[in-house]
């Protein structure tokens, strides 16, 4: 009964936490518009936040409560839309409070700074623990091809909340090395995303530290991803192949953890953006977090809201790198089907 | 050392470039042998076109003060003012103390108090760096 509650609490807490803090995440916007100073902290602002966070707290209880009764026999096909129901309800209250806000923008910034020989995002120290990703994913395939006589015919690769398997694959090579293959297509991702930041985006005054701290984030999930899948991608060659590699309170626990690591270099650096302007013209901005303007040669911008970097769609390069990604992303699922 | 660029002034985005460079060049911020930033990292960090990087530090390769390779990097150089004759000067110099007394008149014409402007003028003409220009 506990787990029926403690299942959909690992997939909708987090996201309430994040959601929560969004709005609250960064000075000089609010739900994706730039304000006057002490807009957010003014009776209106205050309103709009609250009435957000209101949102939030219910879609969160309702998401919850309807992934509950899913779990408890509904079947998977309800489960999606029941899990779908508190992220996609936060996008449309998020463009209400964006509504609300928009007649409170500040005109646009007339000024832009750069700064001349502004110190590295990347510092050379922090070189060999980018290559931690391929070492964990290279190594894990290469043990397994070492051991590659004494994987069973047939293994689990997928358990049930009870631990017990529920989904098979054959020893093959697509059976043996799925796992490492998609960690290797995510890590990929990972550092075209961190290129396009280092040599992609501004390095004003106030971004340097926003810069260091996404990209620490990107390297801690990076190798956290590729640590889960080169654990699971050895069960086979474990000493009990029919066993889980991964408890279920690990799994449960999992997207916290991983939230948390994208979070925490970036809590630091949330309050340092005294500095910063953000230059991005406000009508280039659609849901207030996607942005797309031909005339910014920027290839990464500061997100609106929340934390991290935004593609800037409307540069030709972004437009290549988006229908790649997809291409990656059709391949691996054709590949897998 | 910082780049402003005013979006709303009448001067052109890649003359405001040009001309700032040129004050940290005079004044000795920038030294034979700096780097600037690439064009595109420039271009990307002030959200303006590669294309008026490029011309403001076509501009200040035209004076001598920097050397721009294929690879768009600029490295600040050596300059030494060429030998030249006295004719030829006071006829530059004409020029420039027209643009001056120009200059001098759009600041009276803002409203600016004289002494702000004296001291300002003062101050230029006592800058060591200022006879670095050559």
């Amino acid at each position: 009964m506990l787990w029926l509650i403690l299942f959909p609490l690992t997939a909708t807490l987090p996201a309430a936490i994040v959601f929560h803090l969004l709005p609250a995440w960064r000075t000089g916007t609010f739900f994706g518009v730039r304000v006057p100073d002490g807009f957010r902290d003014s009776p209106e602002g205050r309103r709009i936040l609250a009435q957000y966070r209101r949102s939030n707290s219910i879609l969160f209880l309702a998401g919850t409560a309807l992934m509950a009764w899913a779990v408890a026999g509904q079947g998977l096909w309800i489960l999606v839309p029941c899990a779908l129901l508190h992220p996609l309800g936060m996008v449309a209250a998020t463009q209400i409070a964006r509504k609300q806000v928009w007649p409170h923008r500040q005109p646009p910034e007339t000024q832009r700074v750069a700064e001349l020989g502004s110190e590295d995002p990347l510092p050379v120290w922090t070189l060999p623990l980018w290559t931690l990703p391929v070492l964990i994913i290279g190594g894990a395939a290469w043990y397994l091809s070492l051991h590659w006589n004494s994987i069973p015919d047939r293994f689990p690769v997928h358990w049930g909340i009870d631990d017990q398997p529920n989904g098979w694959e054959q020893k093959s090579f697509k059976g043996v090395y799925g796992s490492l293959m998609s960690g290797a297509s995510t890590i990929i991702l990972f550092y075209g995303i961190a290129v396009f930041i280092l040599f992609g985006a501004r390095r004003s005054p106030g971004d340097i530290r926003v810069m260091r701290a996404t990209l620490t984030s990107l390297m801690g999930i990076m190798t956290s991803v590729s640590l889960l899948l080169a654990v699971i991608s050895l069960g086979p060659v474990s000493a009990q192949p029919n066993a889980s590699p991964l408890s279920t309170p690990f799994v449960m626990a999992l997207p916290i953890g991983l939230i948390a690591i994208s979070l925490l270099p970036m809590w630091f650096v949330r309050k340092d953006a005294a500095e910063y302007v953000d230059t991005t013209p406000d009508e280039c901005w659609t849901m207030g977090n996607l942005y797309s303007n031909p005339e910014d040669p920027a290839l990464m911008v500061r997100n609106r809201i929340g934390f991290g970097y935004s593609p800037n769609f409307g540069h030709r390069v972004m437009k290549f790198a988006f229908l790649l990604m997809v291409a990656q992303l059709i391949a691996a699922v054709v590949y897998f089907a | 050392m910082k780049l402003v660029l005013e979006l709303q002034s009448p001067v052109p985005a890649y003359r405001q470039i040009t001309d700032q460079l040129r004050g940290y060049l005079v004044a000795g911020s920038l030294k034979p042998g700096d780097l600037l930033p690439s064009v595109r990292r420039l271009a990307i960090d002030l959200a303006i076109h590669h294309n008026t990087v490029a011309e403001a530090y076509r501009t200040l390769a035209a004076e001598g003060w920097l050397e721009v390779s294929r690879g768009k990097t600029a490295r600040v150089m050596p300059r030494t003012a060429e030998p030249r004759r006295r004719s030829e000067l006071r006829k530059e110099h004409d020029g420039f103390a027209r643009r001056l007394r120009n200059l001098v008149a759009e600041m009276r014409s803002h409203g600016l108090p004289e002494d702000w402007i004296a001291k300002e003028l003062v101050a230029l003409s006592g800058n060591k760096g200022a006879q670095c220009s050559g």
